[in-house]
């Protein structure tokens, strides 16, 4: 049999003392798709970009190893030969369309450039045959949009860009990279539609590197599961979803957020109501002109009832996380916000600060949303010596450990500093945070899309068991609705700053009457039970 | 000592270079500040008749002593040590000339060479140059000491607001910014010290009507920058105040940026104090200064050893100030305080993603 196109074999990776890839073999043959599947930190995108030899040499090394595209060694290879293979034989697409793009060139440019270089095609060639590509990618209006600039583009249509310009020497292999995580989850299934396309027509092989097992499940013809800079798990795709050998990938697979939402109480009251509710942003300003208002959030109703969890859902840009910003007064808004029946938007000045410790709100990025540079002590009593000055700093660090423990943490990590810890235990902190001033109502601003798998369903479980414990009350925002079904009792359906649909959680997944929620679903793998 | 207090000392220590610079510096500072104790033109103490007496802290007249002037007495004169040394004994600093004592007593030509009475000769007024270095060097510490000082409060203030506030206030403050630093400042100060006999404090204020600026580019931009943080939005969620989130949430990130900064304005201080010297522009006359050693030198090129050894000093100084600057920002550092590879892996991989 011949050698498959790319064939990697007991590569090791290693910076400085460690060893990010220990002996990972894998093959890549024409026409097939073969997914490296794997949480962030498993050595999976270094395991490609070694095939590339894109590592910051020489920090990187490989001590042992051998990499192999079209019978060609590429560890020790000459740089005229690795030239030639980037971006001719072998492309490569990655996660982040916004920084992957030169901002400061057109889109012609930016592909064009590399027809010349490598084709040696005269402007006018390059120039058609960079139509006939964004064509091929399905770009909209492709002619006007070749002079056009990224920040011009949309994220899906930068990824188009993306990968027209990784299709323009038309590679043998392409390595895609987390391609559409960066993305919304319409757009996504668009993306890994046309990915599938291209690759049957064009016929080249598919290194997808993801840890979204919904993508794999989708697109891949084999897949390596990574874990720790190794490979526990190879197969073909049934093979390894329907019979997982290893314990880490039985584990992975089962870390699809579950369970059912904590059972709520019949007759609960309601909490928040938001009566017209509107809050826009102010876009740009003319010369003495009045400043004109972009609406984020319209004439939105909404009633949230005690103890039990209302889901947020929709596209980035369809006002959910605005709407949690403004109703918890952290941005303007016109309209009535009562909360246990007084009129939260008439608050001001310190009146609204008494307030603040019975709503608090949980975001999305752990990293972002801790100051890097006060200790977990300091975090999460910062709430406590605003309401309770009267706590000694023993009864605050008593109620931070509390705290600590409650969300899973050792009270003993009070002193060290968020970058000591993974983004998991760095949501953990978030919550403890926000649950140190035992609040009633909690704003979750999507806190689990920027986890691993595993992670977010320990802290979707977490999430459960505070509600059950304390009767937390939840306004969960979220694009996931696998995580969304797993904790909301209640569930509205944003667009572009309006509520499309709402209603009981499970009678909204079992016959969503409209076709954005159903695409919607679609994304997350999920198919209404009473649709056939 | 706090956790992290205590932290970044130990982050500090183990920075070798600025560890011993601190050191280093500290003890020649510490020794320039006890100067009256090393070179100085009276006695440390004298007994005189079993009593003790400090012309260091005191000051006596002749006639205390048992001559006849009204006048301060000259302890150098044979005729004031023949009436001390009579009926008791001094105890002499090493050196036996403070900065401004003129050795009467050397044979022209001045300046003299080096020898083992001036051990770095004297200067063209034949006074001593070890003295003058002595005492100019702990007055170009303090002067630069207090003028960072000022420009670091004054310029982290006014970037912290523009910063935080944004909107109109960053725009005509940055305007204002914009426009004062575009005065030609070392002709504004030759003009001011044209009007008004300059003193160490004046000189002090119409440095920093200028300095602050430096800080305030960076300060604002890391508030700019941090005020949207959602580190930010969560402390104001809290309730927290709007000066204490700038305290505690943002002016911490600003401080790395700060930092790196101040021993440049020191140093830039030390400079511009020394080149106003240089030109007759800055202290008063009776001041010690490094400045007006290095026109001394200049004036009297066929005497190298005034300029070497103000050179040598002024080198010095700015070189441990700038190592020292370095280690305390690394220190506050805190991706820095984990020694640990995981972070070099994290930042070495395109995009810092770990795969």
């Amino acid at each position: 049999m011949a050698e498959p196109f790319l064939s990697v074999r007991d590569l090791w990776v290693r910076f400085g003392a460690i060893d990010a890839v220990r002996g990972a073999s894998f093959d890549v043959g024409q026409g097939e798709t073969v997914a490296l599947v794997g949480e962030s930190g498993s050595g999976k995108s270094v395991s490609a970009l070694s095939a590339l030899q894109l590592l910051p040499y020489p920090r990187a090394s490989h001590p042992r190893g051998s990499v192999r595209i079209g019978g060609r060694e590429m560890i020790g290879a000459h740089a005229a030969l690795l030239r030639a293979v980037r971006g001719g034989e072998v492309s490569m697409i990655f996660q982040e369309p916004m920084t992957s793009l030169n901002p400061l060139h057109s889109v012609a440019r930016q592909i064009g450039e590399t027809l010349i270089t490598h084709r040696r095609m005269t402007r006018k060639a390059a120039r058609r045959r960079t139509l006939e590509l964004l064509e091929r990618v399905h770009l909209n209006d492709a002619e006007q949009r070749l002079n056009a600039y990224p920040h011009e583009l949309s994220g899906g249509q930068r990824q188009r860009v993306m990968i027209a310009m990784a299709l323009a020497n038309e590679p043998r292999l392409l390595i895609a990279d987390e391609p559409t995580t960066a993305l919304d989850v319409t757009i996504q299934a668009r993306i890994l539609a046309l990915l599938r396309e291209l690759q049957t027509e064009m016929g080249m092989g598919l290194l997808l590197i993801s840890h979204d097992l919904g993508i794999v499940r989708q697109m891949a013809d084999r897949l390596y599961v990574m874990t720790g800079g190794e490979i526990v798990e190879s197969g073909s795709r049934q093979q390894v979803f329907e019979q997982p050998r290893h314990a880490y990938t039985q584990r992975l697979l089962a870390a699809e957020p579950s369970g059912a939402p904590v059972p709520a109480q019949p007759a609960a009251e309601t909490l928040l109501r938001l009566k017209e509710f509107n809050v826009s942003y102010a876009q740009g300003k003319g010369w003495l002109g009045r400043r004109r208002q972009r609406p984020a959030v319209r004439n939105l109703d909404l009633d949230v009832a005690a103890g039990q969890t209302l889901g947020v859902v929709g596209e980035s840009g369809s006002g959910k996380t605005t709407l949690g910003l403004g109703l918890l007064r952290l941005i303007r808004s016109q309209g009535a916000i009562e909360f246990r029946g007084r009129a939260l938007h008439e608050r001001k000045g310190s009146a609204l600060v008494a307030e603040r410790r019975h709503l608090q709100i949980v975001f999305q990025d752990p990293f972002g949303s801790l100051s890097p540079r006060l200790s977990v002590q300091r975090i999460v009593e910062e709430g406590l010596r605003v309401h309770e000055p009267g706590m000694t700093p023993a009864q605050r660090a008593a109620r931070v450990g509390e705290a600590l423990q409650e969300v899973g943490l050792e009270p003993e990590h009070m002193e060290r500093y968020p970058h000591e810890f993974s983004g998991g235990q760095r949501q953990r902190i978030c919550i403890a945070r926000a649950l140190a001033l035992r609040p009633e109502f909690l704003v979750l601003d999507e806190p689990t899309s920027a986890l691993d798998r595993t992670v977010q369903a320990q802290i979707v479980d977490l999430l459960r068991a505070l509600q059950a414990r304390h009767g937390l009350t939840y306004l969960f925002i979220s694009h996931d609705l696998n995580v969304v079904r797993a904790l909301a009792h209640h569930l509205v359906v944003m667009k572009d700053g309006e509520i499309v649909e709402q209603g009981r959680a499970e009678a909204v997944f079992n016959a969503p009457r409209t076709q954005y929620t159903r695409e919607l679903m679609a994304a997350a793998g999920l198919r209404p039970v009473g649709v056939k | 000592m706090t956790p992290v207090g205590r932290r970044r000392w130990l982050m500090f220590k183990a920075n070798r270079r600025g560890w011993y610079s601190l050191w280093l510096f500290g003890a020649l500072f510490g020794l320039s500040l006890g100067a009256e104790f090393i070179a100085n033109d009276r006695p440390i103490a004298f007994a005189q008749g079993g009593e003790w007496r400090f012309p260091v802290f005191f000051t006596y007249t002749e006639r205390e002593l048992g001559g006849k002037l009204e006048t301060e007495a000259d302890y150098r004169d044979p005729y004031v040590m023949a009436l001390i040394e009579a009926d008791g004994w001094m105890l002499w600093p090493i050196v036996r000339y403070a900065h401004d004592t003129i050795d009467w007593d050397l044979e022209p030509p001045y300046p003299s060479p080096p020898s083992a009475r001036h051990w770095l000769g004297t200067d063209g007024l034949s006074a001593d140059n070890f003295a003058i270095l002595l005492y100019g060097f702990r007055l170009s510490v303090l002067f630069g000491l207090s003028l960072t000082l000022i420009s670091a409060l004054i310029g982290v203030a006014v970037g912290a607001l523009q910063g935080y506030l944004g909107g109109l206030t960053d725009l005509i403050g940055q305007r204002v910014v914009e426009i004062w630093a575009g005065l030609p400042i070392l002709f504004v100060l030759i003009i001011l010290s044209s009007l008004v006999e300059p003193s160490f404090f004046w000189l002090l204020g119409a440095l920093a009507l200028f300095s602050w600026m430096a800080l305030v580019g960076v300060v604002r931009a890391e508030f700019l920058r941090a005020r949207n943080f959602e580190f930010v939005l969560a402390a104001r969620a809290l309730g927290v105040r709007e000066l204490t989130i700038m305290r505690r949430h943002v002016l911490p990130n600003a401080m790395v940026a700060t930092l790196t900064y101040l021993p440049f304005i020191l140093n830039g201080a030390i400079t511009t104090l020394t080149a106003l010297d240089f030109l007759g522009f800055g202290l008063p006359l009776e001041s010690p200064s490094l400045g007006r050693l290095l026109s001394q030198a200049k004036m009297n090129l066929h005497a190298p050893w005034i300029g070497l050894a103000a050179f040598a000093t002024l080198a010095t100084m700015l070189t441990l100030l700038i190592f020292i600057g370095e280690a305390v920002r690394d220190a506050f550092d805190p991706r820095r305080a984990v020694a640990g590879g995981s972070q070099a892996v994290a930042a070495a991989l395109p995009g810092g993603a770990g795969g």
